[in-house]
């Protein structure tokens, strides 16, 4: 029972980390049609600076932390103006090339500046646990889940009431109106790229401070998040949700106890299948489908 | 004969004509570079390098650039192919044990396509990741496949040839030029044949192509194993060349690498690949603070490259080309020639119909409708083409002509029946109609920007034999004899419509009025029997519209039938013997010109009731 309920909340919060990273793919895309291949390197960049301001600056892991998240937001700005921004009118694939270049740079800086030395990320919680029903539980697996409850609430809600998701929407339907009536274009697709680099910097943050991490991290991260949002729908929040558990509980419950040397191919097989036979996904996020 | 005598008949299509010779200066530049640098021991090594990942990368061309795929696989294939070659070497000779191992690489690129035949664009991309992901994992996990701990494998059986060991860098320099001038030489093969503009035409606009008779899945699976097996035979060969293998050999930041390597080159030919190859081994080595930042100066050049020269190296050749030809040619006689001017020919025995048609219906509907959404755009219309008239279809906007057109040729979902010389075919089914000889055009020239004049007219052409890859490979002067005579036919077309002296010229270059015109010479240059025109006359001033209606009457005269959709009363009461009008969708009246203008419920449909 032990081993069962350790995986369980293993397997959810793993889910709740691939959940946020599928956000950071929905939302620009819903604004301006970009996957985004450098989310990868985002998260991990994020978790290397916050482990550097905590143990190498010794600053407080909560002023530190805050710091990390608004240094992404802005990365997450001059991400824009320097691939979407410097490419306007040009075709999506360059687009995507170009966020390619990104992830490249983002990844040699990281190895150039900290080394393919693991490194540890400082949370007040980590390393505490308490025990139930003879399963170990660190607490931070708990604040994982709870966080990306949250904030699949706060997206929910601000793509379905408020006017800034309002015109998301309108511009992931038909940008060429959506400019007609006034919707900035320009700055919605800076404010979109910056709340996606900020929920890479969450999801570094939460999923560095598990353990020791280096910069493979948010590699298989993103690969999880692509799964997720596929199997959700892109494009729909609660499904990218959804996806993102039920590929967890696939990948870390269901492997924990078969094809335990092969696991990490499990959701591969499952995005594959999504792929191949029903490209939508189990949620259609009608609005952005068949725009991919 | 007349002015087609002053051109001489074409022998080999442009992009390809330098290919044998630019082969020969890629093995001189090679051998130089070899005896130049032979002697120190990275530099030798380097110069092997340079092929290998220049033939991955010509694979990638392929499967990228050529065919429009977004793949994340090719580094992963190179894997599949080296690590399959060393497991079949085990019990095989080293021989077989490659040429297994690329059929193996082409096999699954080829079954990878099919799965994924549906996916859209991107998905696709997602798809080629998972698939690369999954080679990673098996290369570190399965042991008893890879034969070593973790994937790292020693003692792979070496390449030996009449006594040569192909394993040090000097005599693997000689195995790696006859590898790479034999990708190169396959690459050039299929150049000279249908193949590589087929597959271009599916990228740029699956759905034209679908209309022009070519078979977009057979391009995409055959483009993808082609790129898988190119990648699969380098990597097999390397297997055998190095002896040892490493799953990161073949990781992240080869995958990455081909980006780099074609998009710096320049995704307009496969020698971009190789130029771009050439910089990923040498720079880093030659500029040691490269090496120290090798990720981020990568990343950098691939963001400025896209940013400031999208063509790529090749780019500039390119630039600097046209300046030097332009500055040959000043004061030269290649001005546009105003369509309005042009003098109409008869139609060339050459593009006449195939066979007479006889009295016969071509091809009627019966209760064609379409619905978008909850708007029913085409209701329940019945018409009927004979053979040998010319139909006009008219209506206000918004009643449903062109969508009708579409419904016929399969662009858009529609119901209700149709036949084909009183023969009952699928709807949605755009491949019968253009076998049976019937061509269209759009109301918007839908024509291929990227490809040349001559190139596009060449895509509709009714000869399908050898069009394929393996004639291409296998059968290559069949391949070129049926070439020539589909050149001869698009030239042909060309000619007739007076864009000739434009055959080599991008259609990007064009006017609308000659992307007309070229559009027309595609539609005629099948040797259809029928054409379906969509707003032909849409942006022609009175002059143009009068030349184009000459043309249709030539055609008329050579006995193709013509459905034409258009707006101008005067030019379609010219040319047409029936007139069908359309209103809110739905058919109003059909009737010779004379009469129907004066039908009550026509000019209601225009003026409204009175």
């Amino acid at each position: 029972m032990g081993f069962f309920i350790e995986n369980l909340i293993n397997a959810l919060s793993y889910g709740a980390a691939i959940t946020l990273a599928a956000f950071s793919f929905m939302v620009p895309l819903k604004a301006t049609n970009i996957v985004s291949f450098a989310q990868g390197d985002f998260i991990s960049l994020s978790a290397f600076i916050g482990a550097w301001l905590i143990t190498d600056k010794g600053w407080n892991w909560s002023i530190a932390y805050g710091a990390t998240l608004v240094i992404m937001f802005g990365a997450g700005v001059a991400f824009e103006r320097l691939t979407h921004g410097s490419l306007r009118g040009r075709p999506v694939d360059e687009v995507i090339i170009a966020t390619l270049g990104v992830a490249f740079i983002i990844r040699g800086f990281i190895s150039r500046w900290r080394g393919a030395n693991p490194q540890n990320l400082e949370s007040p919680l980590r390393g505490k646990f308490f025990t139930f029903a003879g399963a170990v539980i660190p607490y931070q697996r708990l604040v994982i889940i709870g966080i990306t409850i949250l904030v699949t609430i706060v997206l929910y809600y601000v793509f379905q009431r408020t006017s800034f998701g309002l015109q998301l929407r309108a511009l992931a339907t038909d940008p060429e109106v959506a400019r007609l009536h006034g919707v900035r274009t320009t700055r919605l697709a800076i404010i979109a790229f910056g709340i996606s680099s900020f929920l890479c910097g969450l999801t570094g943050l939460l999923v560095g401070s598990l353990s020791s991490f280096d910069i493979g991290l948010g590699f298989a991260i993103m690969l999880g998040g692509f799964c997720a949002a596929i199997i959700g729908g892109w494009g729909s929040i609660a499904g990218a949700f959804v996806g993102g558990m039920v590929l967890a509980l696939i990948e870390r419950l269901f492997g924990a106890y078969y094809f335990t040397h092969f696991r990490e191919m499990l959701p591969l097989v499952f995005l594959f299948l999504f792929i191949a036979v029903r490209q939508r996904g189990i949620f259609r996020g009608a609005e952005s489908y068949g725009r991919l | 004969m007349d002015a087609s005598n002053t051109f001489a008949r074409r022998k080999t299509t442009p992009g390809a004509r330098n290919n044998i010779r630019n082969i020969a200066i890629f093995a001189v530049i090679a051998i130089v570079l070899e005896l130049l640098l032979g002697d120190s021991l990275t530099q030798a090594n380097l110069v092997n390098l340079w092929m290998f990942y220049a033939c991955v990368s010509i694979g990638f061309y392929y499967l990228f650039g050529v065919s429009g795929q977004f793949a994340f696989s090719q580094a992963a294939m190179t894997g599949v192919g080296a690590y399959t070659s060393a497991w079949a070497a085990r019990d095989l000779p080293v021989i077989p044990a490659i040429i297994f191992a690329t059929v193996i690489t082409a096999v699954i690129g080829g079954l990878f396509v099919l799965a994924l035949r549906k996916a859209s664009h991107f998905y696709f991309g997602i798809g080629t990741l998972a698939l690369s992901e999954t080679y990673h994992i098996l290369a570190l996990q399965w042991n008893s496949f890879t034969g070593g701990e973790g994937g790292e494998v020693y003692g792979i059986k070496p390449l030996v040839l009449f006594g040569v060991d192909f394993t040090g860098d000097k005599s693997a320099f000689w195995l790696m030029l006859v590898v790479t001038c034999g990708v190169l030489t396959v690459g050039a093969m299929l150049e000279r044949s249908p193949v590589i503009r087929e597959s271009k035409a599916t990228r740029d606009q699956r759905t034209v192509a679908d209309t022009l008779g070519i078979p977009h899945l057979r391009s995409r699976v055959t483009m993808f194993m082609l790129g898988s097996a190119i990648a699969g035979f380098v990597g097999a060969v390397y297997s055998h060349w190095k002896m040892g293998l490493s799953p990161n050999t073949f990781g992240l930041e080869l995958g990455l690498g081909v980006f780099l390597m074609v998009i710096l080159g320049g995704l307009t030919s496969k020698w971009g690949a190789m130029l771009g190859a050439a910089f990923f081994v040498w720079v880093p080595e030659l500029i040691s603070f490269v090496e120290q930042y090798k990720l981020m100066v990568y990343g950098a050049i691939l963001l400025i490259v896209i940013i400031r020269l999208p063509e790529g190296l090749i780019g500039i050749e390119h630039v600097v080309m046209s300046r030097l030809r332009k500055h040959r040619h000043s004061g030269g006689s290649d001005e546009p020639v105003s369509i309005a001017e042009t003098v109409v020919g008869d139609l060339p025995a050459s593009l006449k119909p195939t066979s007479e048609l006889g009295k016969s219906v071509i091809l009627s509907t019966e209760g064609m409708t379409v619905r978008f959404g909850g708007n029913t755009a085409v209701n329940n219309v019945s018409l009927e083409l004979n053979s040998g008239e010319v139909l006009g279809l008219v209506g206000p906007n918004g009643s449903g002509k062109s969508t009708f057109l579409n419904a016929v040729t399969g662009v858009v979902a529609a119901e209700g029946k149709l036949s084909i010389f009183g023969e009952k075919i699928p709807l949605g089914n755009a491949n019968a109609l253009k076998k049976a000889g019937i061509s269209r055009t759009y109301q918007a020239p839908q024509t291929y920007l990227k490809l040349t004049c001559l190139e596009d007219v060449l895509l509709s052409t009714s000869d399908r034999k050898y069009t394929g890859i393996a004639a291409a490979i296998l059968r290559p002067f069949t391949t070129l004899k049926h070439e020539r005579q589909r050149w001869a036919i698009a030239e042909d077309a060309l000619e007739w419509v007076g864009l000739r002296h434009l055959a080599d010229t991008k259609v990007a270059q064009l006017t609308y009025g000659q992307r007309r015109l070229l559009e027309l010479a595609r539609a005629i240059a099948g040797r259809t029997s029928t054409l379906l025109l969509d707003e032909p006359s849409a942006g022609l001033n009175a002059a143009e519209t009068e030349v184009l209606g000459e043309y249709l009457k030539k055609l008329h005269a050579a006995g193709v039938s013509i459905l034409i959709v258009d707006h101008k009363v005067d030019f379609l009461n010219s040319i047409c013997d029936r007139i069908a009008v359309l209103n809110v969708g739905n058919l109003v009246t059909v009737g010779t010109p004379d009469t129907i203008w004066n039908d009550a419920r026509v000019v209601d449909a225009y003026l409204g009731t009175q």
